[in-house]
């Protein structure tokens, strides 16, 4: 009789835990709106079933879990990342790429320097990474989002493309501001709208911010790009600039990749 | 007798041109050569001067076009809008 109850009570507790069910975690598919004009990505997502809450990557690094089916990510990161939860078990992650691209090194000569294969312009291709252009060239205007003026052969100066010319090289007005820093690295958000300008005296080893908006409207999500500038040194007309280009429009990060 | 005339004439015409004294030679005393000096010294103190001015007014220009010229950009970028632009800020 007492070997019957053990074995009915075996019995019961094979039952159980056989029946534990195996949860699987969908992976939340993660999307985002910005606030705080570009200082703030606000992440949102479905509700995932079975989830208990949800985990928050910045950088590959869990910063905050959460269970509500949003999160305002305020910590500039190249790379944030949504998890689901349940127990001890987790998703996969949905991730959002807000990295900074980043161009190590290009020359641009400031518009005084005599020589015709200097180019004094330079602006982003799609993907983000800065190449030159002479001005000379007016085919080029258009691709133009500053270029460098000198005031004299040894005082340069970051302008708007609106400002080239005699009518601009085209409508933008691109405007940049000095950080106050000289670490680049240190420099993770552009400031928001409001001290920013153009022409801005360049200084040897200065990091700046720069707002690219191509309507002249104000912030906005739609075609406005930040990012950030360091000169890494200024020889004569020759300014060579270390760049870091901020994909997501309207977004003030300028976290490199 | 005619002749002997004549040879008398030219003669006397040669004893003439031969008395005439030597024209003086140019002497220069040490005094005008040190008042020359002196003057030559002056004109150099002057083209010292004169250079210095211009090499001073050579760099005011240099400055001016550099300020007011070169830093419009490259043709023909249209022209440019000369050494200083309108300042934007926003």
């Amino acid at each position: 009789m007492k070997k019957l109850l053990t074995l009915t009570a075996l019995a019961i507790l094979i039952a159980f835990v056989g029946c534990e069910k195996e949860v699987s975690l969908e992976t939340p598919d993660v999307s985002y709106t910005l606030a705080d004009q570009g200082g703030t990505l606000a992440l949102e997502w479905d509700e995932i079933a079975d989830a208990d809450g949800y985990y928050i990557y910045a950088d590959g690094v869990k910063i905050d879990s959460v269970n509500t089916t949003s999160y305002n990510a305020t910590t500039p990161a190249a790379l944030y990342e949504v998890s689901a939860y349940a127990g001890d078990q987790e998703s996969g992650k949905d991730q959002i790429d807000c990295g900074a691209v980043e161009t190590p090194s290009i020359i641009v000569y400031g518009s005084g320097d005599p020589a015709p294969d200097h180019p004094s312009g330079f602006g982003f291709t799609s993907s983000g990474s800065a190449t030159t252009y002479s001005i000379s060239d007016q085919s080029n205007w258009p691709l133009i989002d500053y270029w460098i003026h000198s005031v004299s052969a040894d005082e340069q100066e970051f302008a708007s493309p609106h400002q080239g010319g005699q009518n601009g090289f085209n409508d933008e007005v691109n405007t940049t501001k000095n950080s106050g820093l000289t670490d680049y690295d240190a420099a993770k958000i552009c400031d928001a709208p409001g001290g920013y300008t153009a022409p801005t005296t360049i200084v040897s080893n200065a990091v700046y911010y720069f707002w690219i908006d191509p309507d002249n409207d104000g912030w906005g999500s739609s075609n406005d790009h930040f990012g950030k500038i360091q000169v890494v040194g200024v020889n004569g007309y020759a300014v060579t600039l270390k760049i870091a280009y901020q994909p997501i429009a309207g977004l003030r990060w300028c976290v490199v990749k | 007798m005619k002749k002997l005339a004549t040879l008398l004439i030219i003669a006397i015409a040669l004893a003439v041109i031969g008395c005439q004294p030597q024209q003086q030679q140019n002497v220069v005393t040490t005094e005008q050569l040190d008042a020359v000096k002196a003057e030559i010294s002056a004109l150099k103190a002057q083209v010292t001067n004169l250079q210095t001015a211009l090499d001073s007014l050579t760099a005011n220009y240099n400055a001016h076009l550099d300020k007011y010229h070169k830093s419009m950009p490259k043709p023909p970028s249209g022209g440019g809008t000369g050494g200083g632009l309108k300042p934007i800020q926003k």
